[in-house]
Order: structure tokens, then C-alpha cells, then sequence
């Protein structure tokens, strides 16, 4: 096969696996500064989010150009169409994380209320699926990929205490409406984090082994 | 390998100048040979020609036909010649071989034209009469009309053929002896310069210990030593690089701060041990990408910034590890340059992790020790004012607020104390000044609980003492007590009121270890590691007002200086347990 296609390819996944740390990187961040109310790093994960939108337009040209220019078959079609794919996902988990970042802006000017561990726990489980389904795509590992798709019935449980936690707290001192509400909204927004790393998972199975598992759907 | 074998080539130069010697000497001889023929056999016909003129002194005119034949058939009998007798007009007149009547005009033969001007003519060629090479000598008679004498060439031919036979098995035999020596000759060249080469490219396959035999000739033996000179030499050079190298990346691999490199298209070239464990990376690290190796933006941001510009740049970086562990690691990068080009990115990584963990602690403990001091200062200084501001009647009054100026002075003093014999400790004295001997452990816990009782009994708590009487540990009986009065007094206050404190002895394997254990509420995790810094305060505890906050800094102290260590097992609504262990007596 021609050198060039193989050379272009290397370039694309290594573009892919930068946008992938600065994408792990946010999220790490937005959780650590909703928990920890740290509107400082809040603000750096909002700017970096830019960052991230320009890797992943870049990323999306850079994969046509190689579609159009070299017409690859198979595995490295496959391959590049779901590079293609993950970067726009990850662009997605990006501004999730710049979401989370925004609400810990807002959640540390309120009078601190003692976040639920569920959502700590939540936020662990998300970064841990999405380290696992990136360290899938690097490793093109489907064993891990299926363990990643897995785990996400977790978070959502974790979604559904935390929203539980938060209604009672409310019902409880209605003065700290606001503080649960954006604890409650925080918890959707890891728990869509969590829902696109097993869409990664997803591309990942797709890429490797060439089977189609969205919606259900499984060959298995 | 292109290029003449030297076999071929001596094989060649000595058969082609064999061959160029000999064959122009053959070729002249068989020249001499057949010229020496020719001249002898021509004067042997003129004189057999001029002989017959003497037979016929009047010439032929007037002789008939058959008498000059009769003539020329006879001195053929007598000779080995053929003559035949030409009339002055061309016309044969008499042949001693064939019928002259039938035999064409000679007018045009050149012999005939020659011996008619009167000169010897001699003429060599093909008789279309017998077929064959004659040689023809004719010569005039005295009437004018000319006689010819002629001989068959077939002798000088078939001498001819002996000759070239000759020379030719002699060329073939003298070819065959320079065949052989040539031969030997090219061997004797080439063996000692296959040997060399031979030599030479073991040399550079690696193998310096070969040494080329010094034989044969003397050029030869030049090249021998040469070589093996040089391969001595390039032994001792290899050994040294090698040395140099092998001691270079014993350095580099075990040194503390990390090294990574990688070149202009981000591949890793250089990656030390101490690199791969701050940034948790494989064995295998060399030649990939480090996008597909680290994960880590701020380390890939600070490669990609470095890599495009001029200046060396330095920053620092949170490294996840585990799950909970984050290392920072200070990264100093700069471009690598080779020939003015840009050759990649050298950085080097040092964890700072525990050097940040030291500056916190040490800025706590100035803003703690200024807090402690401050506050005994403030009710001093408030009891005092009080005295002269306000001079309350009655010396009950005033007691009161003295006897709170003094109480405080004296948890004053008490912390100072704290601290000097902290510093007394961490400077030495403690292990210099006060003797560390073996001696029984019982005795000192029972003195700690002496001291300690009062407080225990204001608590009504009981202490539980598990201890064997002869069991022995190297240390100084009177630090331990201090240690363990600190530890019973945390676990007097700490633990509920009419709780049970134990104080258990043990041997383990060549250690004693010393162990209190409450029934207080118990150390989150996340405190544990930090109870020994001083005045260490947990969110939440509750504030005793009494410690000095120092007291279990100095157990940790004590227990470093007599060669021990304490630890905390301890968890959430389950008690805590200070293990003090120690150097085992015998």
C-alpha cells in the first residue's frame, strides 16, 4: 500500500491522540474545579476549550483530504472514517467539560453546600471510561472498547442517586435551591460525558473489528 | 565484486608475451627457410640450364624436333629439372615432360621475357600444364632462342609443414611449462592477498583478536604487521568508547531528574528510567511517537512550543499516576540543534512533588507556631489590661485574672519546651546527649501510665497494659516514656469518657513494637499521613485546648532517633492504633 497513505495516517492519529489529552486533560480539570470550586481553573478550562474546537476542525479537514487523496479500502477506510468520527465526539466531551466548567464558576460564587460523594463518584467513572476507551483506540484494543460501553449503566445509576440526593436536599433547606439545581444539571452533564466515551468505544469496535454495536445492535 | 582475478590476469601477460615472442621467430624462420630454398633451387636450375647449353653450342636452329627432345628427355633422366627449349618467337620447340606440339606460345611467360633481354629470368607460379607450384629459371642461348629449366615446389612445401610442425609443438610445450609457472606465481601473489583481506573484513565484522601470520614475502610481511598494529589499536580505541558509553548510560539511567528526547517528527530518541517513572511510560518508549506514549497536554504543549521556538522554557506539570496520585514535575525544555537545523526536543523532568509538599508544611508550621504563641499572648495580654484598665476591687478578683495571665504563660512555656526539644532532636542531641542502651520495656510503660494516670482517672478510663517482663528493646527509657506519655495523653483526650486505652507490647521479629490503641473517633485516611507534621490540626476535630499541638511530631522524633518508626492504622468510627516500633534488645 503506498507509503504516503501510511505516513498521512500516522500524522492523523497522532493528531488525534493530542486532541485526546487536551480533551482528558479539560475534563480532569472542569471536575476537579466544580468539586473543589476553583473559579480559576474554571476560567482555564472555558479558554481551553477553544483550543480543542480548532484541533478538531483541523483534524475533520485533514481527514477528507486523506479520504480524497489517497481512497483507501478496508481497514484503513475504516480507520480514518472513525478518526473522523471520535474527533468529533471528542469535541463534544470538550465542551461538555467547558459546560461543567461553567457551572463550577457559577456554583463557587454560591454559599458552598457539601457536594453528593455519588457525583465525585460519577466523575471518576467518566474520566476512568474515557482514559479507557482513548487507551482502547490507542492499543486498538475491542475487548477493552466492550468493557467501556459496559460500565456506562453505572453512571446513569449514579445520575439517578444524585438527582435523588438533590431533591431531598431541596426539600430539605429549599434556601439552596440554586446550589442543588446546578449540582443536578452538573450530574447530566457527566453523566452525557460518560455516554460519548462509550460512543468512542463505540467507533473503536467499529474500527477494529469492522461490526457495527450503535444503538443495541450488536453481531455478537 | 567486479575487476580480473589475479590468476587470470598473470595467466593472460604470460601466454600473450609467450606467444608474441615466439611466433614472429617462427614465422621468420619458415621465411628464411623457403627464401634459402627458392635461391638454391634457382641456381641449381640455371646451372642445369646452362649445362644443356653446352650441349647445344650452335643453338637449336637446324636440329629437328625429335632431336632436342631426345636431348631435353635426356638430361631430365640426369637431373630432377624439367627443360623445355622456347624458339625466340614463343614457340616451344622441345619439352623434356610434355608434347611440345601441344603446349601454347611462352612469349608472355616473364622468365621467357626476362632471359630474351638477356638477363637469368626467374618466375614462380602455377603450370596450368602439369597444376601445380614450379619455379621457372630460363636463359638465353648463343643463337637467341631461349632454354628453360623448371622443379616442382612440393619439397619446400612439405619442409615447410615439418617446420611450422615443429615450431608449434615447441611453442605448445615452452606455452605449457610458463602456463604452470605462472601458475605458481599468481598463487604466491594472490594467497597472501586473499589472507589480508580476509583478515581485514573480520576486523570489521568486530573481531579484533585474529592476528594475520607475518610470512612470505617481504611486502607481505609489511601488510602483516600494519594490520595487525592497526587492530590493536582499534581494539583498545573500541573498548574505550565502549567503556565511555556503558558509563554514560549507567549515569544516565540512574540519575534523578528524568531525560526525555524526542527528535523533529516528535519520535522518542533518549528516555532514562527516571523519565519513564515520573511520566509512567513503557519500557519500549524508543523510536515512538510520544503521542501515542503520554497523554499528558501540558508536556505534549510544551514539546510542540519548544519545538518552534528559540527559548528554553520551563514549567511545571501535573502528572496523574493512579487513580488519586498526582505527581508535579518541573520540565525544563530546550530545542535540540544539529548543524543549525532543528533536531528535536530535549526535556528534563524532576518531581517536585514532595519539595511543594515541604514549602506547605513549612509555611503551615510559621503560621501555626505564630497562631499557638499568639494565642496564650492575647489572653495574657487581655487578663493584664483588664488588671490596670479596670482595677477590680479585691484581691480574688485580680488572683483570677493573674492566675489566668500564669496559666497561660505556663502553656506558653509548655510549647516552647515542645518545640526546643523538638529542635534538640532533629539537630542530634537527643541521640547524642542521653545514652541508648538495651534495657526492659515493662518498666518505662508502667512509668507512662504512672504519669499519666491522673488525667486517665479524671476520664475514668482504664489502661489495659499486655507486656512480657523480660522482653528487652535498644533505646533510652526516658524518651520512650515521653513518647508514650504523648501518645496515653492523645488517646486520654481523644477517646470517650470511661473508655478502654491498651497498651500492648510485642515482639516482631528483631523489632518490639509498641502499640496504643482507643476507642476515639478515628483519622480519615487523608489525614493520616499528615497527624505527625506539627500542629497539625483536623477539619473538624475537636479542639482540645490543652496539647501544644506538637506532641505526636515529637513521638515521630523519638522514635527516628533510637533507630524506630511509628505508624497509624486507624479508621472512621473504629479507634485509632499508634504503633511505636523499635530496635529489639538481643
Amino acid at each position: 500500500m503506498s507509503i504516503h497513505l501510511h505516513r498521512e495516517m500516522e500524522n492523523l492519529n497522532r493528531a488525534a491522540l493530542e486532541m485526546c489529552a487536551h480533551v482528558e486533560q479539560n475534563v480532569r480539570d472542569a471536575a476537579r474545579a466544580f468539586l473543589g470550586r476553583d473559579w480559576e481553573l474554571a476560567r482555564k478550562v472555558i479558554d481551553a476549550d477553544r483550543h480543542v474546537d480548532r484541533m478538531e476542525m483541523d483534524l475533520a479537514e485533514n481527514c477528507l483530504k486523506t479520504l480524497a487523496l489517497y481512497q483507501p479500502v478496508a481497514s484503513d477506510l475504516r480507520f480514518i472514517f472513525s478518526l473522523s468520527k471520535i474527533s468529533g465526539i471528542l469535541e463534544r466531551i470538550g465542551d461538555l467539560a467547558e459546560n461543567l466548567a461553567r457551572k463550577g464558576k457559577s456554583l463557587s460564587q454560591l454559599e458552598p453546600v457539601v457536594v453528593p460523594k455519588e457525583l465525585t463518584d460519577m466523575a471518576d467513572q467518566a474520566r476512568a471510561m474515557l482514559k479507557d476507551s482513548i487507551d482502547s483506540f490507542v492499543d486498538r484494543d475491542a475487548i477493552k472498547a466492550r468493557d467501556v460501553i459496559k460500565a456506562d449503566g453505572a453512571v446513569n445509576a449514579g445520575k439517578r442517586l444524585v438527582r435523588k440526593a438533590g431533591e431531598e436536599a431541596i426539600l430539605e433547606k429549599p434556601a439552596f435551591c440554586s446550589q442543588w439545581l446546578i449540582v443536578i444539571s452538573a450530574s447530566r452533564n457527566v453523566e452525557r460525558m460518560a455516554d460519548m466515551a462509550a460512543n468512542i468505544a463505540t467507533e473503536v469496535v467499529y474500527s477494529v473489528e469492522g461490526k457495527m454495536i450503535r444503538h443495541g445492535f450488536d453481531c455478537e | 565484486m567486479g575487476g580480473v582475478r589475479i590468476h587470470i590476469a598473470v595467466i593472460a601477460a604470460v601466454v600473450l608475451s609467450g606467444l608474441a615472442a615466439m611466433l614472429p621467430l617462427a614465422w621468420s624462420g619458415a621465411g628464411i627457410l623457403s627464401s634459402f630454398y627458392n635461391e638454391m633451387t634457382a641456381r641449381e636450375l640455371e646451372s642445369g640450364a646452362r649445362l644443356l647449353a653446352l650441349a647445344l653450342p650452335a643453338g637449336i636452329d637446324g636440329k629437328t624436333r625429335e632431336e632436342l627432345g631426345a636431348l631435353v628427355r635426356a638430361a631430365r633422366a640426369e637431373s630432377h629439372a624439367r627443360y623445355t627449349l622456347v624458339r625466340k618467337d614463343g614457340i616451344v620447340v622441345a619439352d623434356s615432360d610434355e608434347d611440345a606440339e601441344r603446349m601454347e606460345n611462352h612469349l608472355n611467360r616473364p622468365e621467357i621475357k626476362a632471359a630474351l633481354a638477356g638477363e637469368t629470368g626467374v618466375g614462380t607460379r602455377l603450370s596450368p600444364t602439369l597444376g601445380a607450384d614450379w619455379l621457372y629459371v630460363a636463359t638465353k642461348l648463343a643463337d637467341g632462342n631461349v632454354i628453360r629449366a623448371a622443379s616442382a615446389m612440393e619439397g619446400l612445401n612439405k619442409r615447410l609443414a615439418q617446420w611450422w610442425t615443429k615450431a608449434l609443438a615447441l611453442v605448445a610445450g615452452s606455452l605449457a611449462i610458463l602456463l604452470i609457472m605462472a601458475l605458481v606465481a599468481s598463487h604466491l601473489i594472490s594467497k597472501p592477498i586473499a589472507d589480508a583481506a580476509a583478515c581485514a573484513e573480520r576486523y570489521a565484522g568486530g573481531d579484533f583478536s585474529y592476528r594475520l601470520p607475518a610470512t612470505g614475502a617481504a611486502e607481505m610481511r609489511r601488510l602483516a604487521g600494519s594490520l595487525n598494529s592497526m587492530a590493536g589499536e582499534l581494539d583498545a580505541r573500541f573498548k574505550l568508547v565502549d567503556r565511555q558509553r556503558e558509563e554514560m548510560r549507567v549515569v544516565f539511567d540512574n540519575m534523578s531528574e528524568g531525560v526525555l528526547a524526542v527528535d523533529e517528527t516528535g519520535r522518542v530518541i533518549l528516555v532514562n528510567g527516571a523519565a519513564r517513572a515520573i511520566l509512567t511510560l513503557p519500557e519500549n518508549a524508543y523510536g515512538s511517537p510520544i503521542e501515542t506514549l503520554s497523554r499528558n497536554a501540558d508536556l505534549l504543549d510544551a514539546i510542540r512550543e519548544t519545538a518552534s521556538s528559540d527559548r528554553p522554557s520551563e514549567r511545571e506539570i501535573r502528572v496523574e499516576h493512579e487513580a488519586a496520585r498526582e505527581a508535579l514535575v518541573q520540565v525544563h525544555t530546550a530545542r535540540i540543534r544539529e548543524d543549525g537545523r532543528n533536531a528535536g526536543v530535549l526535556a528534563a523532568l524532576r518531581d517536585v512533588s514532595r519539595l511543594r509538599q515541604l514549602e506547605i508544611m513549612r509555611r503551615d508550621f510559621v503560621a501555626n507556631v505564630s497562631h499557638e504563641l499568639r494565642t496564650p499572648i492575647t489572653a495574657i495580654q487581655g487578663s493584664l489590661e483588664t488588671i490596670l484598665d479596670e482595677r477590680p476591687a479585691g484581691a480574688e478578683k485580680i488572683a483570677e485574672f493573674v492566675e489566668m495571665a500564669l496559666r497561660n504563660t505556663k502553656r506558653m512555656g509548655a510549647i516552647i519546651d515542645d518545640l526546643l526539644f523538638l529542635a534538640g532532636m532533629e539537630s542530634g542531641l537527643g541521640k547524642e546527649a542521653e545514652k541508648v542502651g538495651v534495657s526492659s520495656v515493662l518498666p518505662a510503660v508502667n512509668e507512662a501510665i504512672v504519669l499519666c494516670g491522673e488525667d486517665a482517672r479524671s476520664r475514668k478510663n482504664v489502661i489495659e497494659v499486655d507486656c512480657d517482663a523480660n522482653l528487652t528493646a535498644v533505646m533510652n527509657p526516658r524518651l520512650v516514656v515521653h513518647a508514650l506519655v504523648n501518645l496515653l495523653d492523645n488517646a486520654i483526650k481523644y477517646g470517650p469518657e470511661g473508655g478502654t486505652i491498651a497498651v500492648q507490647v510485642a515482639r516482631d521479629g528483631d523489632r518490639v513494637r509498641i502499640t496504643v490503641s482507643d476507642q476515639g473517633p478515628g483519622i480519615a485516611p487523608r489525614h493520616q499521613s499528615r497527624v505527625f507534621e506539627r500542629f497539625y490540626r483536623m477539619n473538624g476535630a475537636p479542639r482540645v485546648k490543652k496539647g501544644s499541638g506538637l506532641g505526636l511530631a515529637i513521638v515521630k522524633h523519638i522514635a527516628i532517633a533510637q533507630g524506630g518508626d511509628i505508624r497509624l492504622e486507624s479508621e472512621i468510627g473504629a479507634g485509632s492504633r499508634f504503633i511505636l516500633s523499635l530496635p529489639g534488645g538481643k
